[in-house]
């Protein structure tokens, strides 16, 4: 459980500080998407039980804070937390530097399925930005590679983990 | 079969737990309010952040500018410099109080009777939300300064949105612009209405009026203004300017491009109206505020 609510808090964090950046920022680096990144990082190192959790609470907060309807994201999430959970069985632990580039193709397929899933249950055209689908994920890997860091440093400093949990991992970041 | 749930508890928890978006979904569904219910301690907490988040990289890029265009210089350089951004600073401050006056004149306008005046706030924009085009910004004014879920938004030049969530201090706004967006909009030069909708595009901000009726003299650069029927929105707002109109294929409809009067990624503050204003009299009453609907 305090597991969760770190990754919830940390997320939050991230999102209001970039929705405040957004003002500053070019339009173009405005394509964060955040619910990727939290389920790379938690179907790598989190028990499924906590994944889910991680999912209902990250996807209320990015759909109360991106203004949809509370429960698109949180579906979405727990959608690719149960077909994604396999896929580890396959990748095994990541480096920091793979996990930021596994976050990166998760975000890019989570944001056509997102698209793809407003287009339908919408009706009517939606905003589909190409250039969300390049730079997005692009983006992604870099606040993601970031944000596993500052995560796994709040994790570990929080005794939330025992440190050979990380070894790989941070083997992988000194790699 | 005790020790059956026992032993599937887990999978149970997580079914049950599963269920929970849609039971969420299926209850907004039935009454919009309810998103405000869930969110308003998510958008007050993020408000206070974002606020003062904002006051730090105003700080921030203050300190940058000064760093880079004023530390290398000669001593008599950097006062006269000082001198002269005072200045300037003194000037745009000037200018800003100008403008802002001039916005408040233009947006104090009264209702048809005129006795009574209708509420509104003003309010600064304290974060963006969508990506790349924002499709959201939040409002440093919230239910405790009587802001309510779907309260009229507007800009200086026009309509901005509408409010989609409440919080005590903060609220949310979903930009007209936005695709989920609808409104019923008349076009001034020939009183055609038709449904308003968002289709901005990867680099601008546009919107779509459809089901124009086809006998209509429908032209680019005709001004887009609400219609106030089945809106929150009091009549005779300027929205947009037609950029282009299509004739569908049997001649019956006409659907156009409008680009927004207000520019949205510029938008830093905006006035909400605060209680019932779809009653609120006809284009006649608000033409004179706003002069571009009148063209």
């Amino acid at each position: 459980m305090k597991r969760v609510m770190v990754v919830t808090i940390l997320a939050f964090f991230t999102s209001t500080l970039w929705q405040a950046l957004a003002i500053s920022l070019p339009y173009w680096l405005n394509v964060l998407c955040l619910p990727p990144l939290i389920l790379a990082f938690s179907l790598q190192f989190f028990k499924p039980l906590e994944t889910i959790g991680i999912s209902l609470l990250c996807g209320a907060l990015c759909d109360i804070l991106g203004g949809f309807a509370v429960g698109v994201n949180m579906s979405l999430m727990l959608v690719f937390a149960f077909v994604f959970g396999a896929s580890n069985l396959f990748v095994g632990r990541l480096s920091l530097r793979d996990l930021s580039i596994y976050a990166g193709g998760l975000s890019l397929i989570y944001r056509i399925i997102f698209y793809l899933a407003s287009l339908i249950a919408s009706v009517q055209k939606v905003n589909i930005f190409f250039l969300q689908l390049i730079i997005g994920p692009i983006l992604d890997i870099f606040v993601g590679f970031v944000f596993f860091m500052a995560l796994s440093k709040i994790l570990i400093a929080l005794k939330s983990f025992e440190r050979s949990d990380f070894a790989h991992y941070v083997s992988g970041i000194q790699a | 079969m005790w020790s059956l749930v026992e032993r599937a508890k887990k999978v149970i928890i997580a079914l049950v737990l599963s269920v929970i978006p849609l039971v969420l979904l299926y209850v907004q569904s039935k009454d919009t309010q309810i998103r405000s219910v869930l969110a308003w301690p998510i958008i007050e907490l993020a408000g206070i952040l974002e606020s003062s988040a904002l006051k730090i990289t105003g700080a921030v890029s203050d300190s940058l500018y000064k760093y880079f265009f004023i530390a290398n210089r000669t001593q008599e350089l950097l006062e006269l410099r000082a001198e002269v951004l005072e200045t300037r600073a003194l000037k745009v401050q000037i200018l800003d109080l100008i403008h802002e006056r001039a916005a408040i004149l233009e947006l104090n306008f009264k209702s048809p009777d005129s006795t009574q005046e209708h509420k509104r706030e003003y309010a600064r924009v304290v974060a963006r939300a969508g990506a790349p085009m924002a499709r959201m910004i939040r409002l440093d004014k919230g239910s405790r300064h009587g802001v309510r879920v779907k309260c009229p938004v507007l800009a200086n030049e026009g309509v901005v949105g509408q409010v989609l969530s409440v919080a005590p201090n903060f609220s949310d706004v979903l930009l007209i612009t936005d695709a989920s967006s609808a409104l019923e909009a008349k076009i001034v030069s020939s009183a055609a209405r038709g449904i308003l909708r968002g289709k901005s595009s990867a680099n601008e901000y546009l919107m779509e009026i459809r089901d124009v009726d086809g006998m209509s003299d429908v032209r680019t650069g005709d001004a887009v203004v609400t219609s106030g029927v089945n809106s929150y929105f009091p009549s005779g707002i300027p929205i947009g300017r037609i950029l282009e109109a299509s004739k569908s294929s049997d001649g019956l409809n006409i659907s156009a491009r409008i680009e927004p009067f207000v520019a949205m990624d510029r938008v830093s503050q905006v006035v909400v109206l605060l209680g019932d204003w779809s009653l609120a009299g006809g284009i006649e009453s608000f033409s004179a505020s706003w002069p571009l609907a009148a063209q």
